[in-house]
Parts: structure tokens; sequence; C-alpha cells
């Protein structure tokens, strides 16, 4: 499911391995790794989860060998902020220690980052991509963690960066009315009847994701942001509604247990949702960020999109972690009048 | 043993004192109140090294390196206590995970998979693919891989499908193709053939259920209603149905006629593959 490469940009995880080693050795400039960071890359297409996370801890290591760029940060904060895999995260520390200066919220993110690897700590290797065999005693995760925590305590601060770094998207992305989809109930309509004329609030989740910090937690706060909406009396000038990532395992009946479990309260403007055909050109429409194993989703990031009752885009936030009222103050905004009101 | 008795006994064997045990989770607790964790240098450390030394030791006897990681795989539950064992743990079972013994390196591979360790990982992928590397059996292997649906193995488990490799084997391959939403017809294929062998059948009966439960259950009725296929798997589906609180509508052909039921039964005597073996 993810493109072809741009022709100046590494298709494969070897040829990825290779820009990786000319970062290191000075012979090419830091900046050039950004793309390389973008889950929907070729240079992930067909791997594993694990094998995913090892090449992108291995390319975010990759940052303390020369310069951390302003454009890596939100890769950075993302992975200490919810990434789960113990070398990815420790990667993402490693690297935030080369930051000059370091952003204001690395501090806190480090400290959350070691209670959730606290209990799953391991040896960590950046020198070479494939595994090898740790020694005892050697560099763990944890050990990487509280190196940066001690090492942003010491360190003047700090950097501020926005919010979210928000992707460009495709000149016909608002206009989703063809695309069709179907529903925790299995009811099939067509998306634009759901957004349109209404706030709307898209975002991206599968229900074999095993992250608690983002599928999970994500649709847990559409269940809380829709509370909000209705005591708002909103309900009918609102959509939110949560796309399954991986439509052909996420089933109405699995969609519809996974958010009853997290509090959902599905009504016409709530509903979770699969597209009844391929998924690609929804996630190019919607830029959503994400990419595939041979059976599901082996990486994806968290992706808000806000938009306007006339379809065009109010905002769109990426990577990191939001706050329910804080969003719902935003749809309300959006919201056009109630009818006869 | 009450589990207060058994924790007690580990924490024994690991030298934590309840001195130690103050001191970690002071530690703890200091950290959940968003204090920065302790360095970890300054934290009683629990007495796991000799236990991990003698799992990492390739000159012990297996026997021995066996006990010591039964010892601290029930030590790894004590989450607070075990930290600073946990990557020495690691590289420990790392190393086991080649050792000649081949109960050590099944035993310490399971223990990896489960941590997503992606040496071990990497190992029993590169096994699959080339039998010279293999650690463990692919039965074994393909198996382990299977706790997670997100590896990527697709392709190295088609290879196991074919009629030259055990029914064991050939259903473990089943079970990893079955997270794959594309792989529907082929798990319905394998349901209905009654000259597949009956565990590759259960196997991809399993399969189907977990990933589109619908259309399992219209294979499921189809094969209640058919009183020529086997007794067993008649049961699996059935039970399955059941759990999933399905409908059950056993048609009239569903009861098996006398010579039906000798029919199952001597099929069911023969191995479940009657055409073909």
């Amino acid at each position: 499911m993810s493109g072809r490469p741009a022709p100046d940009l590494p298709g494969s995880a070897q040829e990825a391995a290779t820009w990786v080693r000319e970062v290191r050795s000075g012979r090419r400039r830091s900046e050039e790794l950004i793309p390389l960071l973008a889950e929907e890359s070729p240079i992930y297409a067909g791997m594993g989860s694990g094998e995913a996370d090892r090449l992108r801890g291995h390319i975010l290591a990759s940052f303390a060998w020369s310069d951390v760029p302003e454009a890596a940060l939100p890769y950075i904060l993302e992975e200490l902020e919810t990434g789960r895999n113990p070398f990815t995260v420790a990667a993402a520390a490693h690297a935030v220690r080369a930051a000059a200066p370091p952003p204001a919220e690395a501090a806190a993110l480090v400290e959350s980052a070691i209670r959730r690897i606290r209990g799953r700590n391991q040896p960590v290797d950046f020198e070479r991509l494939l595994p090898s065999p740790a020694h005892a005693g050697g560099r763990t995760a944890l050990g990487e963690l509280e190196q940066a925590q001690a090492e942003l305590q010491a360190r003047p601060c700090c950097a501020h960066i926005g919010k979210a770094s928000a992707p460009a998207l495709p000149a016909d992305a608002p206009r989703l009315g063809e695309i069709e989809v179907q529903d925790q109930d299995g009811e099939i309509l067509a998306l634009g009847n759901l957004v349109g004329g209404r706030a709307a609030l898209l975002t991206g989740f599968y229900t074999r994701c095993t992250n608690p910090q983002k599928c999970s937690l994500t649709i847990s706060k559409l269940g809380r942001l829709w509370n909000l909406v209705e005591a708002a009396g909103l309900a009918g000038q609102v959509a939110v509604a949560g796309v399954s990532y991986d439509p052909e395992f996420d089933l109405p009946a699995r969609l519809h247990d996974y958010g009853a479990a997290r509090n959902l309260r599905f009504s016409a403007n709530l509903r979770l949702l699969r597209t009844t055909g391929p998924f690609e050109p929804l996630r190019q429409r919607l830029a959503f960020g994400v990419g595939y194993g041979d059976a599901t989703v082996n990486r994806h990031r968290l992706d808000l999109i806000l938009l306007n009752p006339d379809g065009t885009l109010a905002e769109y936030r990426t990577r990191r972690l939001w706050d329910e009222r804080d969003v719902f103050d935003r749809l309300a905004a959006a919201a056009p009048p109630p009818l006869g009101g | 043993m009450k589990a207060k008795d058994y924790r007690r006994q580990v924490e024994q064997e690991l030298g934590i004192t309840d001195a130690t045990k103050a001191a970690t989770a002071n530690a703890g607790e200091a950290a959940d109140a968003g204090e920065a964790a302790m360095p970890a240098a300054s934290r009683a450390e629990p007495d796991c090294a000799p236990l991990v030394s003698r799992l990492a030791d390739s000159s012990v006897d297996p026997r021995s390196r066996l006990m010591a990681l039964g010892a601290l795989q029930a030590a790894a539950f004590l989450a607070r206590h075990f930290d600073v064992c946990r990557p020495d743990y690691v590289a420990a079972l790392q190393s086991a995970a080649t050792a000649e013994d081949p109960e050590l390196r099944r035993a310490a591979l399971d223990v990896l998979t489960k941590l997503k360790d992606d040496f071990a990982r990497d190992r029993l992928i590169r096994g699959l693919s080339n039998a010279d590397e293999a650690l463990v059996p692919p039965a074994v292997a393909l198996g382990l891989l299977s706790a997670d649906d997100h590896n990527a193995v697709r392709e190295i488990a088609r290879r196991f499908l074919g009629p030259e490799f055990a029914p064991k084997v050939r259903a473990q391959a089943v079970r990893l193709i079955g997270r794959d939403p594309g792989a529907r017809e082929l798990l319905t294929k394998l349901v209905r053939d009654k000259d597949e062998f009956r565990e590759v059948r259960r196997a991809g009966a399993v399969a189907l259920k977990n990933l589109n439960p619908d259309a399992f259950a219209a294979q499921a009725r189809a094969i209640l209603a058919d009183a020529s296929d086997f007794d067993d798997i008649r049961k699996t589906v059935r039970g399955a149905l059941a759990r999933s609180g399905l409908t059950i509508e056993e048609g009239p052909a569903a009861i098996p006629s006398p010579v039906g039921r000798l029919w199952d039964w001597l099929r069911n005597r023969l191995g479940g593959r009657p055409k073909s073996r």
C-alpha cells in the first residue's frame, strides 16, 4: 500500500541503511533522513512492526552522530510520548540529547517514557541495523533514557516547536463524497454524506493496534469528545468518526465491539468506519501516516483531521497526543448554527 | 502453595530483602509522582546476577541453565525489583537461544519471542529460510512467530503449506497465514477439503473464525449439513459456532444414517485423509 519512492529517495531498507551510514560518516546531511521517517515510506513496506521499529530507531539514533534538524523534532517527541518499543524510544532519547537547544517538552516526555519503558528494559545497540546478541553490562534502553533525563536537566532550555507538523493534503482531499464506507452496524454510506454540512473530525485507528497510547486511547477520547458535543447540544451539527487503517480485518462487528469497549455511544454522527473498497484512495486523500506489513499495519502515527462544514480543511494535527476539550472547542467553533436557530 | 508464599520463595532465591523492596518501591513511587527516576546506581539491586550468569554460561549443564531460566522467569513477575536485572537477563536468554541443548534453545526462544525480542525474531525467520541456521524445528518456529500478528512472515509460512511437510508444520503455517485478511479463500478451501489432514482443517477453521466470523459461520453450517464429513470436524465447528452465539441449524442431512456413521467411523480410524493417504 506504499507509494513509489521519489526518484532520489531510498526505496528499500538496504538503501536506507546506506544513507544512515553516510550521515553517520558525515558524507550526507542529516536533513536528508527526514523523508525516511514517514510511515508510508517504501523502505518499511512489507516489514513486520519489529523490523519497521528497528529501522526507524536506527534512523532516529543517527541524528546523534551529526545534528538534530528542527524537522526531526516532531518524530523524536512523538516517540518519546507514545512509543512502546524500548529500542525506538531509546533511540529517540539518544537523539534528543544532541538537540541544541532541546525542545521545551523533552524533559517531561523523557520522564513519561521512563515510566512506560520501565518493566520492559532491554539491551540496545545503535551501531548495527541487524539485531545481534547483546552483552551483559552493555547499553540499555532505560539507561539511555536516564542519561537523556540527566543531560536535559543540566542543559539550558529550550526550543519551542509547533504542536504538529501538519501534512500537506492533496487538492482533492476534502472531496470525500464518493468514498464508500461501512459503519459499526453494517450500514453503508458515502463518507461525504457523514461529514458534509457539519463540522467533522476524522481520525485513523485499527483494532489490532497493540499500543494503548495510540488507537485505544484515541477511540476512548472520541467517546469523551462526543459527550462534550452532546452536552453542548451540538450533536446535529458535528460528525465524529474513526476510520480503520485495516478495513479488511475490521469488520462491522469488530468495530462495534472495539468502540463499545471504549464507551462510545454510537449515533448517526458518531461512528467507527471501514472502507468497503481499498483503503489506499482514502489514505492518499487524507494523507494518513500509516505503513503496512504483510498482514496488517506495521506502524502508524496519530492523525486528527478537522473539516469545516463546506468540506475544507480546518486543521490537521498529527503525531502528538491531543486533548479532547481543546479539540471540542475547535469543533464547536467550526460547527454551523443549528437549523432554525 | 499460596501466591504470597511463592512470591516470598522467589524473593528469597534472589536475595530480595525488605530493605531492598522498600528502596525500589520508593524509587518507583518517586517516578510515578513525576519526580525523575532514580539513577540505576542508587537503586537497591536484587542478587539475580548468579542466576543470569548461570543461564548465560555455555559451560554449565543445560539442566542447570534451564533451572536458572525457570527461576528468572518467576522473578521477572516481580517487575519493579527485576528491572535492574532485565537487560542482562535478555542478553543471557539470547545466549541460551543458541545453546547446543535443543530444550534450552526452545525455552529461551519462547521467552524472548514473548518479549518481542528482535534477535530471536530474526533468528527464527532466518531458520525458516535456511535449515542450516534453524535453532528449532519449523513447527516450533512458526508457532512462536504466530504469537504476534505484526510479524511479517506470510510468504515464509506459505512455503510450509506444501504436502511434503508434516501436518503439524502445515497447521502452524495455516495459523500464521490466517492473520492476513487476504487468506480468506485459502482458509475456506482448507476447511472444506475433506481430503485434507484434520489437524490442518481444524487450524484453518480456527483461523477463519478469527479472521472473518461470518465466513466461518457459512462454512461451518455447510459442514454441519454434510453428514459425510468427519465427526471431530463437525464437533469442532459446532462448538465454535455455539461459542460465537450463532444459531446452529443442522438440516436432516446432518443426522447420519447407519451407513454414514459406519463410513464416518472408518474414515476417522483411517486418519482423516482416506483418498490420498
